[in-house]
């Protein structure tokens, strides 16, 4: 497990830009969840 | 057996993709990553299809694997190559012809095969069956053989991975950084994002699945395109970002296929797993074939051939109807007036005066915009039925 402290506190770029990033990610996750059960399959998945 | 589709606003895919990055991604390594995958694949289809459904498709999958090997190692390769190719493409037209399964009393393969995307699974098929046929590899085992048929995040709508690059990439993927976790978790929620927020936004804003009267399909048809785009880029990022966390490669889909000054370019950026399996087992062993045949002389025309019997069978690998064979008709068309314009262009003005025509800005946006239209015509096949 010694990866996961990695992943949550990577090394290559300041705190601040990955808890900006990382908000982002949450805010899109977020607006998807909301519209989430209106949405119809993939068009080609028709195929 | 549910007999629906695989539905990302629906727990089963996401318990998938937690499974598989608690189990596969992080602690994993070599032969057990192998084992764990399938598992995670396996698991999958018996949440989506139950035990009897994914039974069914396992013991498909397995009919696959024995019929690959006896390919590869028989003295008659070709002989178990062509009953193992019949009998998926007997499935494939089972999975496009609905009508035909029910009246032959088949009509439960179907929702199975609807389920698993076949016609995505059918292309890995043949990618496997060839390379056994052609030796380049050794008979997968098993487990590899469920990897690289039934990847649970490449099943919906692809990406078409070649046989090649699943036999070839490392047992043991790169350590995970902290920046390739985020990287990969941003492509998936950009994807979900496109998929569920900016796509559902034109759809419900501007298409009625050309419905509306007047001179609106002509707006629709646009729309269309740039919905088609969004939507199917979503489930290649969504798919690209879960391959990237899993250690599991997952190849690239689109690159801004908007920005293709030729339909040619267009096929390089778009749906480019498919455009590369039609490259690799249609285009080039139908032009190669027929150049043989002609010594080498009418390389247009054997170009010209291989476009349009390459394209004719992409028409019909959407779906068996004159529609598709027109979009068939249509793409074949624009590639290979292309290919003739390029001779064309390159007698005329010769390589500096080439160079000067395609620099001019002018004559880009032109190429960029009849390139788009010509694309988004196609895409009135889908919808009008002849």
């Amino acid at each position: 497990m010694t990866g996961l402290r990695d992943w949550l506190v990577p090394a290559e770029m300041p705190a601040w830009r990955y808890a900006l990033r990382l908000t982002v990610v949450v805010a899109e996750l977020l607006a998807a969840y909301c519209l989430a059960g209106q949405n119809s399959p993939f068009f080609y998945q028709a195929f | 057996m549910t007999g629906d589709l695989i539905d990302l606003t629906k727990a089963p895919f996401w318990l998938a993709f937690a499974a598989a990055v608690l189990l596969v991604a992080p602690m994993a390594r070599g032969q057990s990553r192998s084992w764990l995958f399938a598992l995670v694949n396996v698991g999958f289809l018996t949440v989506l299809l139950g035990p009897r459904g994914a039974a069914a498709i396992v013991a498909g999958a397995t009919a696959v694997w024995l019929l690959a090997g006896l390919t590869r190692r028989s003295q008659h390769p070709l002989r178990w190559a062509l009953v193992a190719g019949a009998l998926c493409t007997l499935l494939f037209l089972l999975h496009k012809l609905p009508a035909v399964a029910r009246a032959g009393e088949l009509g439960r393969v179907n929702p199975l095969l609807s389920v698993i995307g076949y016609s995505y699974v059918f292309l890995r098929t043949i990618e496997l069956l060839r390379a056994m046929y052609e030796r380049r590899h050794e008979a997968p085992e098993l487990v590899a053989t469920l990897n690289y048929l039934l990847p649970f995040h490449m099943l919906a709508a692809g990406p078409i991975q070649s046989y090649d690059e699943f036999a070839t990439q490392p047992n043991e993927p790169r350590p995970l950084t902290g920046l390739a976790v985020l990287e990969a978790v941003e492509r998936i929620a950009f994807g979900v994002f496109k998929k569920f927020v900016v796509a559902y936004g034109i759809q419900k804003l501007f298409l009625t699945d050309f419905t509306a009267g007047g001179v609106y399909w002509l707006f629709e048809a646009q729309m269309f395109f740039i919905w088609l785009y969004l939507d199917f880029s979503a489930y290649s990022d969504i798919a690209v970002g879960i391959g990237k966390l899993l250690g599991v490669h997952t190849p690239e889909n689109f690159n801004r296929p908007y920005f293709a000054r030729n339909i040619v370019v267009f096929w390089e950026r778009w749906h480019i797993s498919l455009s590369l399996w039609i490259r690799r087992n249609l285009f080039f062993p139908i032009q190669v074939a027929l150049l043989r045949r002609t010594g080498g002389t009418h390389q247009m025309l054997c170009g010209a051939v291989g476009f349009a019997v390459s394209f004719l069978l992409c028409g019909l690998w959407h779906g068996i109807a004159w529609n598709f064979v027109v979009w068939g008709v249509m793409h074949a068309s624009g590639l290979i007036t292309v290919n003739a314009y390029r001779k064309y262009l390159g007698e005329r003005l010769g390589s500096k005066g080439v160079k000067a025509y395609l620099a001019n800005p002018y004559i880009k946006a032109l190429s960029m915009f009849i390139t788009f239209e010509w694309v988004a015509m196609s895409h009135l096949t889908f919808f009008y039925r002849f």
